[in-house]
């Protein structure tokens, strides 16, 4: 059965999932913050959608069914035809981590860490947007702009 | 001692025995009297008892449904159904804790949700009856801690069936943030476990 009172063994055991739990923030965001350049990798049903810089402010269409958009370093959804809009409603990642995820439409936004000095530019969508130093308004889904 | 007579139309009553012995503050704490009935009761008795807690655990789940809890992170929930699903494990023990909580992740996720949220509170739930069950077999921890490790061990075991569907790292940023808000609803929801088993204490169910 279960002790009277609050104790000291129960102290000690929510400091100590409290503790793993701090343990693994810092592991994670000292991994990534070695990162050269943190991009956002959208992947569509587990296949390379693309890979976007976030130092590039881009408003991106995927498969005409969610709109994300880079803006100031962070990665937002902005809408999504999905109906429990959980993806939209997420908080915003950054650079030091985090996915955001669209279940039925089996999207993911993940910032990872890429330590190779490729540097792919954003494309822009033919939704309009900020612009950003793409080079042609080619559909998504053809090209990946190197 | 205070005794409740029986209705004369019901053949099964419910005698209620409020020891004066116990101050109301845990120091005489006579649950296992109600935990003793408890095992000895008939199965159609048990039955509807379980019954009964599933629906009530389905109600929390309509509950939390409306109160939008999660602060943009997906996956953070209030926890209310384990109230009643720590309320039965304590009082039953961990086959009807796993069948209760089982039933109501499938009515809550039908209800509520999608399929892919069935498979996540499944693991959810099992990994924090499994964590549970056996922090009350070593005698150790109060409601509190072990509702507390509970509800982290739900959020955990949520993430685990989520990496294991879509293995992506990133997932594992949500595990820490997760984890401490098990941690602090798993602190509340023991508190109001606590308080339910001090107000049954010392209650006998007949037969």
């Amino acid at each position: 059965m279960t002790k009277k009172n609050f104790g000291r063994n129960d102290l000690f055991l929510i400091l100590g999932i409290f503790a793993a739990a701090v343990l693994m923030l810092v592991a994670y965001s000292r991994y990534m913050s070695h990162a050269d350049t943190p991009m956002l990798e959208i992947t569509v049903d587990n296949r390379l959608f693309g890979t976007y810089d976030l130092k590039h402010d881009a408003r991106i269409r995927i498969n005409n069914t969610n709109v994300c958009e880079i803006k100031d370093g962070a990665v937002r959804m902005l809408s999504a035809n999905c109906p429990d809009q959980i993806c939209v409603h997420s908080l915003p990642i950054t650079e030091r981590g985090g996915s955001i995820v669209c279940l039925p439409n089996r999207v993911v936004l993940k910032i990872v860490n890429t330590h190779d000095s490729k540097a792919p530019s954003a494309e822009e969508s033919d939704t309009g947007g900020t612009s950003a130093d793409s080079t042609s308004s080619v559909p998504h889904i053809d090209t990946l702009a190197e | 001692m205070i005794q409740a007579t029986p209705f004369p139309w019901s053949y099964n009553a419910i005698a209620i025995h409020i020891d004066n012995t116990s101050d109301g503050f845990g120091q005489n704490r006579r649950d296992d009297l109600l935990i003793d009935s408890m095992n000895r009761i008939n199965k159609a008795k048990r039955a509807s008892y379980l019954g009964l807690l599933t629906a009530l655990a389905i109600l929390c789940g309509y509950i939390e449904s409306l109160i939008p809890f999660n602060f943009g992170i997906p996956g953070m929930k209030l926890g209310l159904c384990n109230v009643v699903i720590l309320l039965v494990l304590l009082l039953f023990g961990w086959k009807e804790a796993a069948l209760v909580s089982a039933a109501r992740v499938v009515v809550i996720g039908f209800l509520f949700g999608n399929l892919f949220s069935i498979a996540y509170s499944m693991g959810g739930a099992m990994l924090s009856i499994l964590v549970m069950a056996i922090l009350i077999r070593t005698g150790k921890f109060h409601e509190t801690g072990i509702s507390a490790a509970g509800g982290a061990a739900h959020n955990i075991g949520q993430i685990l069936v989520a990496y294991l569907v879509t293995p992506q790292l990133p997932l594992l940023w949500y595990l820490p943030i997760l984890m401490i808000a098990g941690l602090i609803t798993g602190i509340l929801i023991g508190f109001a476990v606590w308080a339910v088993l001090l107000r049954i204490q010392g209650i006998v169910v007949q037969k």
